[in-house]
Parts: structure tokens; C-alpha cells; sequence
């Protein structure tokens, strides 16, 4: 019985040494990697370790950061989202077009209130009428994109001359205390995103709606509820990442973010993310978006022209799904 | 007579479940042989290790004097094997005969198919054996047994030395039973060697020359079917004696009606009727197929109830989803752990608290030290072996994964426990554990329905047995009055004794 009693406290503890010894156990592949990369990135360029690439760095990942965070819980509980790139161009050319009309306060609120309600509309396809997320999404990505057009009538909306400009110019450009706004708005939304995840019953469910969806559902939870949750914060997130893109660029424009999603599926799968569902975590995600980051970074360092860069990023990422495939395989 | 398969010391074991023990069986050639037994008593195991399907850990298939050596289902194809599966695999779009042909070698010739050879030849095959299907029609405009007999005639083209028939009348009306039963004595006649597992022993006595009884992995014995009393067939099949894997029952019983079916109908079970009290554990046994899942899923919310009324308290209720349910106080404890009950990839603390989350949590956020304290205990409790609350429940044993599954159903909280097969696949120790926490559940004032395909689990476990059969309730049995003959009697009866009884 006295035994009995030690197995119990020893279940009790979950202090940082757990956390620290099973975040090692699940991400060491992801971390080794990065940890490699940096190392031979900094003897490729000697510019790679300057504090101007640092900071350069943190603002080039931080649009592919923001969107990955949505990503991340929508590939979790076993969906994908085809749209985000649409809808990041969507809220560049919707946020500056607003800013014509009315403050841009409000402009920004709405503009984000747009695409979580677009995130949202896909959601509840995908969970009450149960159509595949690729699907739904492809399609959302068409219509979003149609209508970033329509309502630019294909030519950029630049925001500089604009009133309000100075905010966005802030969110763009400023530093506090040397650190760029941009790297400050992503570091809060990973913290955002992983307590979410942690610490509250959306993401217990949604880790549970990743790793057996019936289970869930015979517990008593409302499915058809709660998948509407992912695809709403990934439109969140895209129309947060939609205007710090806007704020970098000058104007919105309605061809940006072509591919990006791409670029975000890539860092939650090589962040350890499972295709199938229920297994990743959000720290993996980031080291995934940095692995990806660097990437682009080096290889503009290098003055590699871009289609090259192109193809190499195309075949990174296919060759991490397959080693993370084989990984899961394996388990 | 020399024996066309001979199989000595078959030895089989999924992880740590013993599921074949030292089987050994010699089937004459020509000879109509049956295989009975309980569930999960390693039919279908066996069959499957004959046809190629799973590999043997240790012992010797002869087949003709020969040693045979099945790594897959081809090899033993080639040997003349072949097995009319329980459920239909098909492809609806197709035609009858495309069906037949679909697989075989000689349906093309010069590599384009020959179109008028497989009509014909399909046409003369459904002809011969008096199968009344068109060999033109689409498989998928056919009836679930007309189906049936499809798949039978595909098996029939290769003209097999043995045919396996794995449960065929399960889904067979009385006029496909007799064709069926005319093809096997064609078959007979042909003398092709038949093996026939059925649960509906008076087939096995109308058909088989030799009956042998399978029980918990093991060959029991092989009795000739003469002179045969179906009560010492089924003495055999249930072999030993119900003992202390059950706890004393309880024996104060409140008269209060928690629940009540009246006449409930689904798509899939009709007419149930009965009532559950407070503090009662309600027994549910019947077949695979026979409703019993079934029943648990229409009171649960998944299947809608098409017909009839449900009272919960005395009060109807029609519940659209499980999450309904919950709310009025039930709770599923599901049939399969790693499918339906657990997130196997996730830690046992979020598992048990996953079927109550209002408990740990305000304002949607989890309060970790209070769902800490809450896991704790519940694992001290029901004595959970595991290396911490972190574990995820993939690394456990199957018994503590079913102790997580209740402990995960008592902390919903529920009035009413629906626990469907909670002893499936787990060791005699663990066995005797759940079921003593079940009986005290009960002892607590929470009202537990018992499904089980065990009749002695539920005879050991419940004072009321809901019998069932086909979809439907067959019976409610006293368990201290009535005997597990009669119980048996009830589930195995066929349709066509139905019809004798009500004749005489």
C-alpha cells in the first residue's frame, strides 16, 4: 500500500523537469535541425548571426508565424486550410480600403472581424455538414480571392497618405527597445495560442477531437460545435497576419499571400504537427516556422534567385512530410 | 477415409491474449464438419490462420498428408480454400456476373475481356445451384441476402476442394436460408469438403456430419452428429461454472423507474420494451448482430428512435445526440476502447476528466490543481497501475485502460451507466476488479445497464436478464429462477423454431 502511495505523489509530479524532459523527448528531431541549420547558416554567410539579420529575420517570419498558429489547430484536429493565403490578402486590401472610410481603429477591428467570421462560415460547413476540409477550403480560397479583387478592382490600395497611417507605419517599422512591433505581436500570439492549448477546454478538446473524434463525441461534447473553433482562429489569424503583411508591403494588395499556405503547413508538419491529428504542440510549430524562416533567409543571403529558392523550398518541404510520415509510421 | 486438412497444435496470441491454445483439428475430405462455440472463442482465429489471413505462432497445417506453409490468403486460394465471408464485399456498381468473375484469371482473354464467356458461364453457375438473381443486375439493387448469395457464387466459380462458410444465415431470410442450404448439400454431393461456423445450432445439427466445440482458444471436443441432444451441445460450449470472478450481487433493490422503453424502434432494432430501477444492474446479452449495441445506441442519442417512447424519470425524452443524453444524466461506456471509448494518444488525466469538463474548469479555463487532486484519487481508487497521470493510455494495459474508461464514466457523474462489454479482452484478475467496482456503482444508487455477450457475466453480475435476438427483445429472465440453458435457448433460438412452437 505504502507503494501504492509513492506511484500516486509520483503522479502528481509534473514539475518544469517533466515538461522540459518530454518537450525535449517530442521535439529533439525539429530542435536538432534548427540547431544545425543555425550553425551552418552562420559559416555559409558571415552576416547570418549579425543583430540586422536578427532583427530582419524576426520580421520576415512573422506573417508565416501568425497564420501557422491558426494552421497548427486546424491540422491538429485532422482538417487543413487551403484559404489562408486569400484570406491574408483579403484583409490587407480590406483593412486599407476601410482606412479611406472611417478611423483606422475601427478599420482593423472590422477587418479582423471579417475573415474570423469567413474562418468561421468554412467551419461550420466543415462541422455540420461534414464535407471534407480540403474541399470547402479550396473553395474558400477562390471565393475570398475573387473578391479581394472585386473590391480592389485588381490594383493595390496603399494606406501611406492615408489618416491613420502612423499606426500602421508603427506596426510596420518601429522598434521597442530594438525589438521590431512585429516580433513583439507574434511572441503574443504564440503565447495566446499555446495557453489557449493548454490551459483551457477548447484546447483539451480540440487535442481530443485530433485524437479520436468519437471519443469526444460519446463523451457528451458537441462536436459540431467545437470544429467551427480551428477554422474560425485560423481566419483570426489570417486577418492579423493579413495586416502586419499590409503595414510591411505599403498597401494592400490583393496578390499577396499566394502560397502561404504552403509555407504554414510545412512549419506545423516539420514542427512535429500529425497529419492524422491529435499529436503536436505549439512550441514545435515555431521552431517549425524558424526552420522555414532561415531557409528563406540564408538563401537570400546568398543571393540565390528566387524560382530556384522556389523549387529548393518546394522539396525541402515535401522530404520533412515524408521523414515525419516515416516517424509517425515507425509509432 | 484420410483427412484432406489436418491442423495440429495451432498456437495464437494477440499481445497478451491467448487467442488460439494448442488447436488441433482433422477435417475429412467430403465431410460437412461445424464449428461452434461463445463468442471470442477463436473461430473465426482459426479460420483465418487456415485461409492465410493471420500467421500461426507455432504448430502444422497439413493439407492432403502435405505440410502447408499460408503466408498470405493467395497461397491458400491456390490450394482450393475458399471462405464466403459474414458481410458481403462486393462492388455495388457492378453487375451480378462481373461480380462472380471479378479476380479470376479467366475472365479475359489476350488481356480484353470476354464479355459473352462471363455472362454465360455466370448465367449456367446461378442455374445450376437454383439461385434466383438475374446474372445482369446491379449488385448494389439487390437485396443485403440476395447479396449474400452473390458472394456464395463467387466462391462456387473456383470450384473449391473446401468451402468455409463463416455465419452465412446471419443475414438470410428463410426462403435464402433454403437456397443456401441446397447449395451446401449440392456442394455435399459434389464432395467438396464443407466448414460451417454458425451460431444457430439447429443448422449445425440439420448440416454437419461431425460438430466441433470451441471454447476460450481451445478445441473442447469433436461429437458426431448422431443421436446428439442439442442440451449436452450446449453444456459443452459453456464448459464451466460461473465462479468468484463475481462479486455478491446486490440484493436491496429501490422500486424506482429511472427508465423506461416502450416499444422502441430504430433502423436497426424493433419493438424494445423494458424498464431500468434505481441502484439496478440490468443485464443485456445477445449475439453479434443481435441488437444489443444497438439498443444501447438508441437510448444514447446516436440512433434516432423512429417508433415508441423513451420515459427517463417518467418523463419522455427524445435525445438527438449523445450530448443530449449527458445532459440528462446518462453516460456510454462504449464496446471498444481503442475505437470509441479513449483517446489513446492522449494522458489518462485528460481522458478521465474529458467526459466532464465543467468539473475542473471556470470560464473555460482548466484548473490543473484540482483536476490533479481529482485524477489522483480516482487512480488510487480504482487502482490504476500506470507510470503517472501524464502516461498517455496507449502505453497501458487493456484492463487499466477499461479501469481509465470508468473511471472516466464516474466522473461524469452520471444517474444511468450504459456499459457495453466491459470485460472484453482482459485478464481474469482485472475482470473480477471492474466487476466489483460495477456492483458497488450500483450499491452507490447508480443505475447500470450491463451489455455483455458472456451469458455468464451477466448471470453472475445482474438480478434481470434482457435477452435478445434479431433485433429484438426475445426474453427478460430472472437470473436466480431461470438457468443459462434457458437463456441460451432464448438467444439461439431460430426463426423457424419460433414457427414450430407457435404450430404445436
Amino acid at each position: 500500500m505504502q507503494n501504492y502511495n509513492k506511484q500516486i505523489e509520483k503522479q502528481s509530479q509534473t514539475g518544469l523537469m517533466y515538461i522540459v524532459k518530454s518537450y525535449l523527448k517530442t521535439q529533439a528531431i525539429p530542435l536538432i535541425v534548427l540547431f544545425l541549420m543555425v550553425i551552418i547558416s552562420s559559416f555559409l554567410s558571415p552576416v547570418f548571426l549579425s543583430m540586422a539579420n536578427a532583427q530582419n529575420l524576426v520580421v520576415q517570419i512573422a506573417l508565416s508565424m501568425v497564420v501557422s498558429m491558426g494552421m497548427f489547430i486546424v491540422i491538429l484536429t485532422g482538417g487543413i486550410d487551403l484559404s489562408v493565403g486569400s484570406l491574408v490578402a483579403l484583409s490587407g486590401v480590406l483593412a486599407a480600403g476601410f482606412m479611406r472610410t472611417m478611423s483606422v481603429w475601427w478599420a482593423l477591428l472590422f477587418t479582423i472581424a471579417i475573415c474570423t467570421f469567413l474562418g468561421a462560415f468554412t467551419g461550420l460547413i466543415v462541422a455540420k455538414l461534414k464535407i471534407a476540409p480540403f474541399i470547402v477550403t479550396l473553395g474558400m480560397l477562390s471565393f475570398v480571392s475573387g473578391l479581394s479583387y472585386w473590391y480592389t478592382q485588381s490594383s493595390p490600395i496603399s494606406w501611406r497618405t492615408l489618416e491613420g497611417a502612423y499606426v500602421i507605419n508603427f506596426i510596420g517599422s518601429s522598434k521597442i527597445f530594438g525589438i521590431p512591433v512585429l516580433a513583439v505581436i507574434w511572441v503574443v500570439m504564440i503565447l495566446i495560442t499555446a495557453f489557449i492549448m493548454r490551459r483551457t477546454i477548447i484546447g483539451r478538446i480540440m487535442y481530443g477531437i485530433g485524437g479520436n473524434e468519437t471519443a469526444v463525441k460519446l463523451s457528451g461534447i458537441d462536436i459540431s460545435k467545437w470544429k467551427i473553433f480551428p477554422y474560425a482562429f485560423s481566419g483570426f489569424c489570417c486577418g492579423l497576419g493579413g495586416i502586419l503583411l499590409m503595414s510591411r508591403l505599403g498597401v494592400g494588395s490583393p496578390t499577396s499571400g499566394t502560397g502561404l499556405e504552403l509555407d504554414c503547413i510545412a512549419a506545423v508538419v516539420i514542427g512535429g504537427t500529425s497529419f492524422s491529428g491529435g499529436i503536436g504542440n505549439v512550441s514545435g510549430v515555431v521552431i517549425g516556422v524558424f526552420i522555414l524562416g532561415i531557409i528563406n533567409n540564408i538563401l537570400d543571403l546568398l543571393n540565390v534567385p528566387s524560382y530556384p529558392q522556389l523549387m529548393l523550398k518546394g522539396a525541402i518541404i515535401v522530404l520533412a512530410v515524408i521523414l515525419s510520415t516515416i516517424r509517425e509510421r515507425r509509432q | 477415409m484420410s483427412p484432406i486438412i489436418e491442423l495440429r497444435d495451432i498456437d495464437k496470441k494477440f499481445g497478451a491474449v491467448h487467442a488460439l491454445k494448442k488447436v488441433s483439428l482433422s477435417i475429412n475430405k467430403g465431410e460437412t464438419i461445424a464449428l461452434v462455440g461463445e463468442n471470442g472463442a477463436g473461430k473465426s482465429t482459426l479460420m483465418k490462420i487456415l485461409t492465410g489471413a493471420y500467421t500461426k505462432d507455432s504448430g502444422t497445417i497439413l493439407i492432403d498428408g502435405k505440410e502447408a506453409f499460408f503466408n498470405d490468403t493467395i497461397s491458400a486460394k491456390k490450394f482450393g480454400i475458399a471462405q464466403v465471408y459474414q458481410q458481403a464485399e462486393l462492388w455495388p456498381e457492378l453487375s451480378v456476373a462481373e461480380n462472380i468473375f471479378l479476380g479470376e484469371q479467366d475472365m479475359s482473354r489476350h488481356g480484353l475481356v470476354n464479355w459473352k464467356y462471363i455472362f454465360q458461364k455466370a448465367a449456367k453457375l446461378l442455374e445450376k445451384y437454383n439461385i434466383p438473381i438475374k446474372e445482369t443486375a446491379k449488385v448494389k439493387d439487390l437485396s443485403v441476402a440476395s447479396q449474400q448469395l452473390v458472394a456464395i457464387a463467387k466462391v462456387l466459380i473456383r470450384n473449391p476442394k473446401v468451402v468455409i462458410f463463416d455465419e452465412p444465415t446471419a443475414v438470410l431470410s428463410d426462403k435464402e436460408v433454403n437456397i443456401l442450404f441446397n447449395i451446401i448439400r449440392m456442394l455435399k454431393k459434389e464432395k467438396t469438403t464443407i466448414i460451417y461456423i454458425s451460431h444457430r445450432l439447429e443448422e449445425v445439427f440439420e448440416l454437419s456430419d461431425r460438430i466441433a466445440v470451441m471454447r476460450d482458444g481451445a478445441m473442447v471436443t469433436v461429437l458426431e452428429n448422431q443421436n446428439l441432444a442439442k442440451s449436452d451441445l450446449i453444456a459443452h460450449m459453456l464448459g464451466r461454472h460461473i465462479n468468484a470472478l463475481y462479486p455478491e450481487k446486490n440484493t436491496v433493490e429501490s422500486d424506482e423507474v429511472v427508465l423506461e422503453l416502450r416499444n422502441v424502434s430504430t433502423d436497426k432494432v424493433k419493438d424494445i420494451s423494458f424498464t431500468v430501477k434505481k441502484g439496478e444492474i440490468l443485464g443485456i446479452v445477445g449475439l453479434v448482430n443481435s441488437g444489443r449495441t444497438e439498443t444501447a445506441r438508441a437510448i444514447y442519442g446516436i440512433d434516432r428512435i423512429k417508433q415508441g417512447e423513451m420515459l427517463l424519470f417518467g418523463k419522455p425524452v427524445n435525445f438527438k445526440s449523445p450530448t443530449d443524453a449527458v445532459k440528462h444524466g446518462l453516460f456510454l461506456a462504449p464496446e471498444d476502447r481503442k475505437k470509441e471509448a479513449l483517446v489513446q494518444i492522449r494522458p489518462i488525466r485528460e481522458n478521465i476528466t474529458l467526459s466532464n469538463l465543467k468539473l475542473i474548469s471556470r470560464f473555460g479555463l482548466c484548473n490543473m490543481q484540482k483536476e490533479k487532486a481529482l485524477v489522483g484519487k480516482m487512480m488510487q481508487d480504482l487502482r490504476i497501475k500506470a507510470d503517472s497521470m501524464e502516461s498517455n493510455v496507449n502505453t497501458l494495459s487493456g484492463g487499466n485502460q477499461q479501469k481509465v474508461v470508468i473511471a472516466k464514466a464516474i466522473t461524469a457523474q452520471p444517474k444511468i451507466l450504459i456499459f457495453d462489454e466491459p470485460t472484453q479482452g482482459i485478464d481474469v484478475g482485472a475482470k473480477s476488479e471492474i466487476n466489483s467496482l460495477v456492483q458497488r456503482l450500483g450499491r452507490e444508487g447508480m443505475s447500470i445497464i450491463l451489455i455483455s455477450s458472456e451469458i455468464e457475466e451477466v448471470q453472475g453480475m445482474c438480478n434481470r436478464i434482457v435477452v435478445m435476438r434479431n433485433g429484438t427483445v426475445a426474453g427478460i429472465v430472472e437470473s436466480n429462477i431461470d438457468d443459462s440453458k434457458h437463456i441460451l435457448d432464448l438467444m439461439y433460438r431460430s426463426a423457424n423454431d419460433a414457427k414450430l412452437q407457435q404450430a404445436n
